[in-house]
């Protein structure tokens, strides 16, 4: 075997190895943590010693954990909305208008995608209590609203950028006005992308630590809050439970995105 | 009755003037091209008449009545865009139903008008499919059969063949044409494709930097065109610059004297004179008259005709095409020829 | 123009509202932060606003670079650094690999679908997912106990940071090299090889290069991603060991020491904005020619 066919084989091994490592270092961590949350006892362990649900129940009965959840979705819902909503006039200004300053608020708008969340909650903490602003679930979406928006700007930019204006010229041509045509053809395809960006949105907001930490108080505590808070004290497989049931609500919202809008762009 | 008029028509993009006071008409059931390079405006003139352009000054006018203070969605007119801009996530039937669905008409008579619309353009039985699964040239028929069935009071294209490729393209040509004559709509045409001008039109109008240069007849267009631009871009031609005496010479700047005859000079002194390359026959020997003696520097096939490049000077060259003969077939590169032409084959217009 | 507007009036007012929303809540917050880390901690001062004085002071700063917190930043820019050069390296052949080689479309798809799922699930449920590897009884001490070594105690290392955020960087670093990849013309590997050169100096040679684009724009982001990270550190450190990130929770939420907190989040947000704007334009020009 010469060099050239042994660099090849070397070549097809490393890239194939990294892959089946890659898949592996992915999985095998949320794949484990589901095992070991069927532990009964009060430790961690594994192997498991059995099998039971008891954490599940604890964690799905706990008060703490249910208000949490409350918490959590609401919030995440809403600021999605609110993010799409807005995001979708900015985009299409941005799209198809010029005007100056328009790099300028693109980097405004994005700038809290390159800001540290915690830096993003102190900065929202501090400015609240200066100009005493009340109201801690308006606050924690106001917040959320800084972490979202950026996002659904962009992927629904990248949306606009890709449609093709004179499908609405052809509409308006036809006899439909500026609102009809944009129920009955802008919004049909730009759709898949801004529910694409809804669920980004969604993933986002469910997952913030960093900021919403400065924003709750004690009736408005997120999920994530209040795990942190029990883990402080207590060690026990209840976090197994909790983390399984992110898990799902995290490949739940992957196979959404997926069958909504997609991969194929990123195969061809 | 005009089909279609358009009065004074400014249009500004920033700095840019994009149109300069153009004004046309087209008479009711006529077919119209506008004609021009890119960036002459053309297509420009045809979105202010459907709408989509405000102009900075004038007046459009369909069928007698004032439409350029009307948004696009009022003026009833048919548009045929150049990427055909049919819907992707209608069926063929809903895209082409989507105006008569707008004009409210029951749903029996719409499934009766598209489906006379797509037997129209030869795509029956295509209800069903998605744009994505049609070719090039079955989606500009759908786009037609869209712009027609709502039956407008004139039809708008804006170079619907130029994406797609020869053989379709001049299939199409006549197709366009025929439906055309079999709905007798007032048509405005726009293409840079000279070939498709003349084939199709009833009447011409050259454009260039936004200024009309000529309207006319194809055929007017051709043999007579109005200026050096409307020469140069119409058709082929060999161009001399020169000077007009009123004895029917016209001397050109590099000393060659040539006859012209009276009905074909514009009453110009300084002028540009052009001849057609299909008007030049190369022989051995000299004629009687405008026979300048030349070789033959290039030689190429161009399946029906023959094209030659005749160097009379080092300077001058000369463009001559012929139809394919025994004779041609005799010729070879280097060749010392005469070419000639008669006084009616060339002619004079202002620069 | 007029008509422009009066016809999109609705998307403007909208645009305008985002403009207002934002200027207030993103722009006056942060400027408000900014001043505050130049203000003097005053905590047993007469007439401070909470427990500071408004002033013009680098002390903050000093105090934030220093010691036992200096050595907590250098902490993090390490953990940055690790895991941004260990993320892209272990990404660099599945991009490649998703980008160029044709075919095993059914698996390319798992792939994706792991991927974006990476993100998508969450810092929290990673978190804790990895605190059940790596604790003591964990998975992978049990692992080591079977095959007859010793348990080690990951939780509490920088190891542990490092092996958990690696596996979220991974898929930001893929998804964002597979772009840059698949741009790369094939022309000019075929160029290289007709000329002569076999796979390996090819790729060194040309693949590699033309690709630094791509792999400097995925490792900045990796950087900004790790030095900013909150969860992690603060479960997996299992308060031994913090970042930046930690540190201005405690300087804040518990220390109620504000200009000190807001220096922190100042030094952050520099250490995150410089990654991802001002090296970028750097490094990118140089690597372009």
């Amino acid at each position: 075997m010469n060099t050239s066919n042994l660099t090849r084989l070397l070549g097809r091994i490393i890239i194939w190895g990294t892959v089946v490592a890659t898949i592996l270092y992915l999985w095998a961590p949320l794949a484990i943590d589901l095992l070991m949350s069927f532990e009964p006892g009060v430790v961690l362990r594994f192997p498991i010693t059995g099998v039971s649900l008891k954490w599940y129940q604890f964690f799905f009965t706990n008060p703490l954990f249910i208000n949490g959840m409350v918490v959590s979705f609401s919030l995440a819902i809403v600021s999605a909305i609110l993010a799409v909503a807005l995001a979708i006039p900015c985009s299409m200004a941005f799209v198809r208008f010029r005007f100056p300053g328009k790099g300028a608020l693109t980097s405004l708008f994005t700038a809290p995608l390159s800001t540290p969340s915690v830096v993003l909650g102190v900065a929202l903490l501090y400015f609240f209590s200066v100009i005493n602003f009340g109201a801690s679930f308006l606050n924690l979406i106001i917040g959320h609203l800084l972490l979202t928006f950026p996002y659904s700007l962009r992927t629904i930019t990248a949306t606009m950028f890709g449609f093709d204006m004179s499908l609405e010229e052809a509409s308006m041509n036809l006899g439909a006005n500026e609102i009809e045509t944009f129920q009955r053809i802008t919004l049909p395809i730009i759709s898949p992308g801004i529910i694409a960006s809804f669920i980004f949105a969604i993933a986002v907001s469910l997952d913030d630590v960093g900021m919403t930490q400065f924003l709750v108080t004690a009736s408005t505590q997120t999920l994530n809050i209040a795990l942190l808070g029990y883990w402080r004290w207590v060690l026990d497989p209840t976090v197994g439970a909790a983390s399984a049931f992110l898990i799902f609500v995290g490949v739940a919202l992957t196979l959404l995105a997926e069958r909504v809008v997609g991969l194929e762009r990123f195969l061809l | 009755m005009l089909g279609l008029e358009v009065k004074d028509i400014h249009s500004q993009y920033g700095a840019n003037k994009v149109l300069n006071g153009v004004s046309l008409s087209v008479e009711d059931g006529k077919f119209l091209t506008l004609l021009g390079p890119s960036g002459c405006g053309k297509t420009t003139l045809l979105r202010v008449v459907a709408g989509f352009n405000q102009p900075t000054k004038g007046e459009v006018y369909i069928k007698g009545e004032r439409v350029d203070l009307d948004p696009p969605y009022k003026r009833d007119v048919g548009l045929v865009f150049q990427n055909y801009a049919l819907f992707p996530h209608m069926t063929i039937f809903n895209n082409v139903a989507y105006g008569l669905r707008l004009r409210k008409l029951g749903k029996s008579e719409i499934s009766d008008r598209v489906r006379e619309a797509l037997e129209l353009v030869r795509l029956s039985g295509y209800e069903d499919r998605l744009p994505k699964q049609l070719s090039g040239g079955e989606q500009q028929r759908i786009a037609m059969a869209r712009a027609l069935v709502i039956r407008p009071r004139i039809l708008l294209l804006d170079e619907p063949l130029s994406n797609l490729d020869l053989k379709l393209r001049q299939h199409l040509r006549l197709e366009i044409k025929s439906i055309q004559s079999k709905t007798g709509l007032t048509t405005l045409y726009v293409t840079h494709d000279q070939t498709e001008a003349l084939v199709m039109s009833d009447q011409v109008a050259v454009l260039n930097k936004g200024v009309i240069q000529q309207i006319g007849s194809p055929t007017h267009i051709y043999e007579y065109p109005a200026n050096r631009f409307v020469a140069d871009f119409v058709g082929e031609g060999n161009v001399f610059e020169g000077k007009f005496s009123q004895d029917g010479t016209f001397t050109t700047e590099d000393g060659l004297s040539i006859q012209v005859s009276e009905g074909r000079t514009a009453n110009v002194e300084r002028g540009v004179l052009y001849v057609r390359p299909e008007k030049i026959s190369i022989t051995k020997t000299a004629k009687n008259v405008n026979s300048f003696p030349g070789r033959i520097r290039v030689i190429v096939y161009e399946g029906p005709t023959v094209r030659y490049l005749i160097s009379l000077t080092p300077s001058r060259e000369i463009l001559a095409v012929e139809q394919i003969t025994e004779l041609a077939s005799l010729r070879n590169e280097g060749d010392d020829v005469y070419v000639s032409w008669s006084p009616d084959g060339s002619a004079v217009v202002a620069s | 123009m007029n008509y422009l507007i009066r016809r999109n009036f609705p998307l403007i007012v909208v645009a305008l509202i985002a403009i207002v929303l934002f200027g207030m809540f993103f722009l006056a917050p942060m400027f408000f932060l900014l001043r505050t880390s130049f203000w003097k901690y005053a905590p047993n001062a007469v007439g401070a606003r909470g427990f500071m004085i408004p002033a013009f002071t680098f002390e903050n700063f000093q105090r934030a670079l220093t010691g036992t917190y200096l050595d907590y930043v250098i902490l993090t820019l390490r953990v940055g650094v690790v895991s941004t050069v260990a993320a892209v390296v272990l990404s660099y052949p599945v991009a490649y690999w998703i980008a160029r080689w044709q075919g095993h479309t059914r698996l390319k798809r798992f792939l994706l679908i792991t991927l974006i799922a990476s993100f998508l699930v969450g810092s929290m449920a990673r978190v804790f997912a990895w605190y059940s590897m790596l604790t003591g009884q964990g998975f992978i001490n049990s692992l080591l106990s079977i095959l007859g070594f010793q348990r080690f105690r990951f939780i509490g290392t920088e190891l542990a940071i490092e092996i958990c955020q690696v596996q979220y960087l991974i898929s930001v670093a893929t998804l964002s090299l597979v772009s840059p990849l698949k741009n790369l013309d094939p022309k000019f590997e075929e160029a290289s090889k007709s000329l002569g050169a076999e796979e390996v100096r090819t790729f060194l040679n040309v693949t590699l290069p033309l690709s630094l684009p791509g792999i400097v724009a995925a490792s900045l982001l990796c950087f900004a991603i790790t030095v900013s990270a909150y969860v992690t550190p603060l479960v997996l450190g299992a308060g031994g060991i913090l970042m930046v990130s930690n540190l201005v929770t405690v300087a804040f939420l518990q220390v109620s020491n504000y200009p000190l907190g807001a220096a922190f989040a100042v030094i952050l947000l520099v250490a995150s904005f410089v990654s991802m704007y001002v090296l970028e334009k750097a490094l990118l020009s140089r690597v372009r020619t």
